[in-house]
């Protein structure tokens, strides 16, 4: 054997080692009865006062449960590790009676220092929460945000299985939010070890999390909520969409949570048997800035812009039907969603019309308007669908567009003329769209990026955050929504759906409105077709 | 040599310092608040001042880069604003699977560049030469996100031989091949080319000629006489290729679902998460520096007459 041999030889050995020390020849993967969830991103935490994101969220709300939930279809709040609630008359004070005997993954009953200690971890500045906002509106939560105080002043434990929470001031939404990630509890024994461990009381339990591979959950056998079937839940972290599509179609997944863009039509043909899609809570829409002209101040300018988009088409050939036209702020299935809202059709003719009126005949006189929008194909096939309506009326206008990062500050900071946005309710609340995005309480970073502000408005959606009354708010924000959408504050383009592939081989889906990550893994059952 | 190594090593110093405070000032340019970001959609005004605060992100930038240089002067690298991890364990966890893919690839790369380089060098202005350089250029060119698709459709969806992508259970052989053949079709062709170039001056050299005039076999010739001169070149191209798989591969990892660096650093750079950016660009000069001193020290070993104290023996 000469030297040259040795080294091949010696390489080859070197690269087999390599293999060999991370288990090469392992055994054929077990998928019996495993259910596979495709993520799209690694979770970036698995902590409740962390997670923000639907990646975090899907195996999150597996895991841990809170004081109340929201049923995933008619979007109610009901009962969960709190089996019922008083809500006082001046809606400032909250009593939950917690079930008894609730335990979590470790075996510990679940008690109300539990909600305390949870609480105050989130409220605590050094845990740097990206969601103590969820629990800002209880009395002392701000004591506890600027570092005054360190603990929960507006937060009474009476005993083991009472949680009283006292409220800075009414406000009605304040529930759905602890259904957030923020209200929910977690076992301390599994923070305050050298590594977090998620140990909640929800219907799985967590076994392992192999970074950018996968995060692996087991039912929990004494679930309080009743048996759970399938038995344990791999989410198979797989960032490519047309990877997971091939990864589906070869049986290796049973749901994955997008389609690759373009590929519905055929996919729709090809394997029908698979396709849910389904409304959920979002809209799109691109917003002027109104801090400065030429929108500022135009309402017929704004009007004209709003007539002249092509929605239809959009639907049509870009999201190939899976989406409806919008006609005001609010999607379908939000309560306050009015549908006799007219909103604004596809009409060039009145769009040049409404031009003239606002002193640019033809476009003549306009300065250079950007739109922008942050990288991303499908983003940028609408810009240009915009882009060629509005030359059609003799509007130029200049795309541009930025990493997300960028983006955003450059919203917040009213750089552009026009922006794409959309937004997924945190909460099926009409004031997670309405005040968030268009109160002039909330111009800049905190939601309203495009600097909208009627003073009409801003009393109707504040009052309807107080309201206790449920048919009040709802005709509030029917009010609200029309004077935004008359005003033109965006040009609503169109409310999403939301598009999966599923194996039909599990019986007992439920598709939420709020989107994929709430789907209830919990009620599914295997139960082959063939 | 021994001062030699030990006066390398100590420049590895000057250009980690250089490497951070480039990395530092470019993430300090791109716009983006990391604070904002962290938040997903919903930017709440006190949550992110709370978090800017507690990130240190409201500090003079002077005061942010002193801190980031003294944690890594004491060899920390930090916490992941995101994941709230210590940013040394998500490369420490990644790095395996990275260093997995870029052995098996330049291992296929390296037997089948050194292979075609050499035939086509042997055979030149054939067939076959004109056939190893169409191949190799192909090989740089195509983009990797499109042959990783095509590996897939044909060997993973079309003939079920692999799996689509993916880790497996532990990274084991059926799922790594896919990934390593695609990832390797880049260094193919460079390495080819090089091969092929170097040893076609080699071959013209006088003692080639005299070798064969003594009567030794072409092939002997070759592989014995010419192949070890000729691999200077090749082998720094196999080892800056090297290097740079070890720091991850974007595409690559992407389409696989392959758990390494590269994905785990582009992440960080959407999301500004600072300390995994810098930690991870930090890694990757680490290894190349190291990368460069092991190619310098390979060529004494493959050629004696370099000294590499800076003279030439014999010249």
């Amino acid at each position: 054997m000469n030297t040259l041999q040795l080294r091949f030889y010696g390489m080859l050995f070197f690269v087999l080692a390599v293999l060999n020390i991370s288990g090469c020849g392992s055994p054929p993967e077990e998928t019996d009865r495993v259910f596979r969830f495709r993520l799209g991103s690694d979770p970036p935490s698995l902590d409740l006062i962390h997670a923000t994101d639907t990646s975090s969220a899907t195996v999150v709300f597996r895991i841990f449960e809170g004081l109340v939930d929201q049923d995933p279809e008619t979007l109610k709040i009901i009962p969960s590790l709190a089996e019922r609630w008083e809500i006082s008359e001046d809606g400032l004070t909250y009593t939950f009676y917690l079930k008894k005997g609730v335990r979590f993954h470790n075996g510990r009953e679940v008690t109300s220092a539990d909600f305390r200690y949870n609480f105050e971890r989130c409220l605590t500045p050094k845990n740097i929460s990206e969601r103590s906002w969820v629990l800002a509106p209880i009395k002392g939560a701000q004591e506890m945000l600027e570092g005054k105080s360190t603990s929960l002043s507006g937060m009474e434990t009476p005993d083991d299985y009472t949680v009283i929470l006292h409220l800075e001031q009414p406000f009605t939404p304040f529930i759905s939010y602890l259904t957030m990630e923020a209200g929910r509890v977690a076992a301390r024994e599994g923070i305050e070890g050298a590594e977090y461990i998620p140990v909640g009381t929800g219907p799985y339990k967590f076994i392992s999390w192999e970074h950018d591979i996968r995060v692996s959950l087991e039912a929990n056998e004494d679930w309080h909520g009743g048996a759970v079937s399938v038995k344990r839940v791999d989410y198979e972290v797989i960032p490519d969409v047309g990877v997971a599509y091939q990864k589906f179609i070869a049986g290796e997944l049973d749901l994955i949570n997008e389609i690759p863009p373009g590929q519905l039509t055929l996919i729709k043909e090809k394997y029908p048997q698979f396709i849910r899609i389904w409304p959920y809570l979002r809209n799109e829409y691109i917003g002027f800035n109104h801090t400065r002209p030429p929108f500022k101040g135009n309402l017929k300018l704004r009007q004209a812009l709003c007539w002249s988009v092509d929605r239809e088409s959009i639907v049509r050939n870009l999201l190939e039907g899976a989406s409806t036209v919008a006609n005001s702020i609010l999607p379908p299935g939000i309560p306050g969603k009015d549908e006799t809202i007219q909103g604004y059709g596809y009409d060039p003719e009145k769009a040049k019309l409404r031009l003239a009126e606002a002193g640019y005949p033809g476009g003549k006189g306009l300065p250079e308007i950007s739109l922008w929008y942050n990288t991303n194909e499908m983003h940028q096939q609408v810009a240009q669908i915009v882009q060629d309506s509005f030359r059609k009326i003799g509007v130029n206008i200049r795309l541009k567009s930025l990493d997300w990062p960028a983006y955003l500050k450059a919203c917040q900071s009213f750089e552009p003329d026009m922006f794409r946005m959309g937004w997924v309710a945190d909460i099926p609340d009409a004031d997670n769209f309405l005040y968030i995005l268009l109160d002039s309480k909330q111009i800049g970073a905190p939601g309203n990026y495009s600097g909208y502000s009627n003073p009409k408005f801003d009393r109707l959606v504040e009052e309807a955050r107080v309201s206790l009354d449920e048919a009040h708010r709802i005709e509030l924000y029917k009010q609200a929504d029309r004077i935004a959408t008359e005003d033109a504050c965006w040009i609503m383009l169109t409310y999403t759906k939301l598009r999966m592939l599923f194996n039909p081989d599990y019986d007992g889906l439920v598709l939420p409105l709020q989107g994929e990550f709430r789907i209830p893994i919990e009620k599914l059952r295997y139960a082959p077709k063939k | 040599m021994t001062t030699y190594i030990i006066r390398r090593l100590f420049m590895v110093i000057p250009i980690l310092l250089g490497a951070a405070t480039i990395v530092f000032a470019l993430m300090f340019i791109v716009p983006g608040d990391p604070a904002r970001l962290l938040m997903g959609q919903h930017g709440d005004e006190q949550t992110i001042a709370t978090i800017r605060k507690e990130l240190g992100l409201d500090e003079p930038v002077y005061i942010q880069y002193a801190k980031f240089i003294g944690r890594l002067a004491r060899g920390d690298l930090g916490m992941s604003y995101r994941q709230k991890r210590p940013v040394a364990q998500i490369i420490r966890e990644r790095f395996p699977a990275t260093a997995k893919l870029a052995v098996v690839s330049m291992f296929i790369a390296v037997i089948i560049g050194v292979a075609a380089g050499i035939l086509a060098a042997s055979f030149r202005n054939t067939v076959l030469d004109w056939l190893v350089m169409v191949f190799s250029l192909s090989g740089i060119s195509m983009p990797v996100f499109w042959l990783g698709m095509m590996l897939i459709l044909v060997f993973a969806s079309g003939l079920g031989w692999l799996p689509v992508g993916g880790y497996g259970r532990s990274g084991d052989i059926r799922h790594i091949a896919l990934p390593a053949l695609s990832l390797a079709a880049i260094s193919v062709g460079y390495i080819a080319r090089m091969m092929r170039s170097s040893m076609l001056e080699v071959i013209g050299k006088d003692y080639i000629r005299t070798a064969r005039a003594k009567g030794l076999s072409r092939k002997a010739v070759i592989l014995r006489h010419a192949l070890k001169n000729a691999f200077i070149p090749v082998i720094t191209i196999i080892g800056i290729n090297f290097a740079s798989l070890l720091g991850g591969a974007v595409a690559t990892e992407t389409v696989f679902a392959w758990p390494g660096l590269g994905r785990a650093t582009v992440d960080a750079i959407r999301v500004r998460d600072l300390p995994v950016v810098e930690g991870c660009v930090m890694f990757l000069a680490f290894i190349f520096v190291i990368a460069n001193l092991l190619v310098d020290l390979s060529y004494a070993w493959l050629d004696p007459r370099i000294r590499l104290d800076g003279s030439t023996e014999g010249s």
